[in-house]
């Protein structure tokens, strides 16, 4: 009798959360609460169209929330993280640590020093 | 390039540099102590100084606010406000102003220090926040007049917190504007 084999820990990434940029808006926002947009650009050397992009993304998953501002002299768009956002980053940053844990520890190669 | 984890940590870092997490609150309790080591020097009663832990930490919530405004950043996951309120309610729970009158007002400074330092593992603030704890007893209760004249008493203690707190938050800042412009790979 045939069993289904277990699902490699690899599966269970969320691609939303794993992609690079859209793992770093949610690690800034994880630790400063909330953030505008200029200053997420600036700390991820992100454009406005790519930054826009994957906050959409985030956005649609329900781990982002935008909302606009204004100071008087300029509109702002701020962004906070969800208590689901901040959970998927949770479980995304365990999971991975999790796998690198179970990998193996490389061998240094021979180096030829040894005596025959 | 860093594992995703090694990555999260390193951005944990830039953006805890970037909203000034240590610095920031190493001056605004440094300047508490220039405040409270005058009182010391003065021989201010106890009353001038009880209210000074709270406001200290929420003025650290003003400025963490006006600095959001600022710079885009928010103000984090720290509690100032809840550390404020705390030591507000200390005042009106039963021996709580007698702590602050055995203990000294600086000893609950050093203790939101360390709150703060343990939530973010930062030795930054707790080291400094266990230190304060420990020389405030020695000030209110007169150990360092009586026994540490050559550090100059009681003043002597406070002036030495005071500089330690102040330098402390200097250097912090200066590192937290290096780590700010670090972008992690």
């Amino acid at each position: 009798m045939s069993t289904t084999p277990d699902p490699h820990p690899l599966s269970q990434l969320d691609e939303t959360v794993h992609q690079r940029a859209r793992l770093g808006i949610l690690a800034i926002l994880a630790e400063t609460r909330d953030a505008d947009f200029t200053h997420l650009k600036r700390a991820l050397r992100l454009t406005d169209g790519n930054l826009g992009r994957h906050l959409d993304v985030l956005v649609t998953s329900g781990y982002v929330e935008l909302r606009k501002a204004s100071d008087g002299r300029r509109s702002r768009t701020w962004a906070r993280i969800t208590p689901r956002g901040r959970q998927a980053l949770l479980v995304e940053v365990e999971l991975l640590r999790g796998l690198l844990a179970n990998l193996p520890t490389a061998v240094p190669p021979a180096t030829g020093d040894e005596a025959p | 390039m860093a594992t995703a984890s090694e990555y999260v940590d390193a951005i944990r870092t830039q953006q805890r540099a970037a909203r000034h997490a240590t610095s920031l609150p190493l001056l605004v309790n440094g300047l508490a102590m220039v405040y409270l080591t005058y009182l010391e020097a003065a021989m201010f009663g106890m009353g001038d100084q009880v209210l000074v832990p709270a406001l200290t930490y929420g003025v650290l919530l003003a400025v963490m606010l006006v600095q959001r405004q600022l710079i885009g950043v928010g103000g984090g996951n720290d509690g100032y406000g809840v550390l404020a309120l705390a030591l507000l309610a200390l005042l009106f729970v039963p021996f709580g102003l007698a702590a602050v009158f055995f203990v000294g007002s600086a000893f609950f400074l050093g203790v939101g220090l360390g709150v703060l330092g343990w939530r973010a593992r930062s030795a930054w603030l707790w080291v400094p926040g266990l230190v304060v704890m420990a020389v405030s007893p020695l000030v209110s209760l007169g150990t360092l007049d009586n026994h540490a004249a050559f550090l100059g008493g009681g003043v002597g203690g406070m002036v030495v917190c005071t500089v330690g707190l102040l330098g402390l938050g200097i250097a912090a800042f200066v590192r937290e504007r290096r780590l700010a412009q670090v972008v992690p790979a």
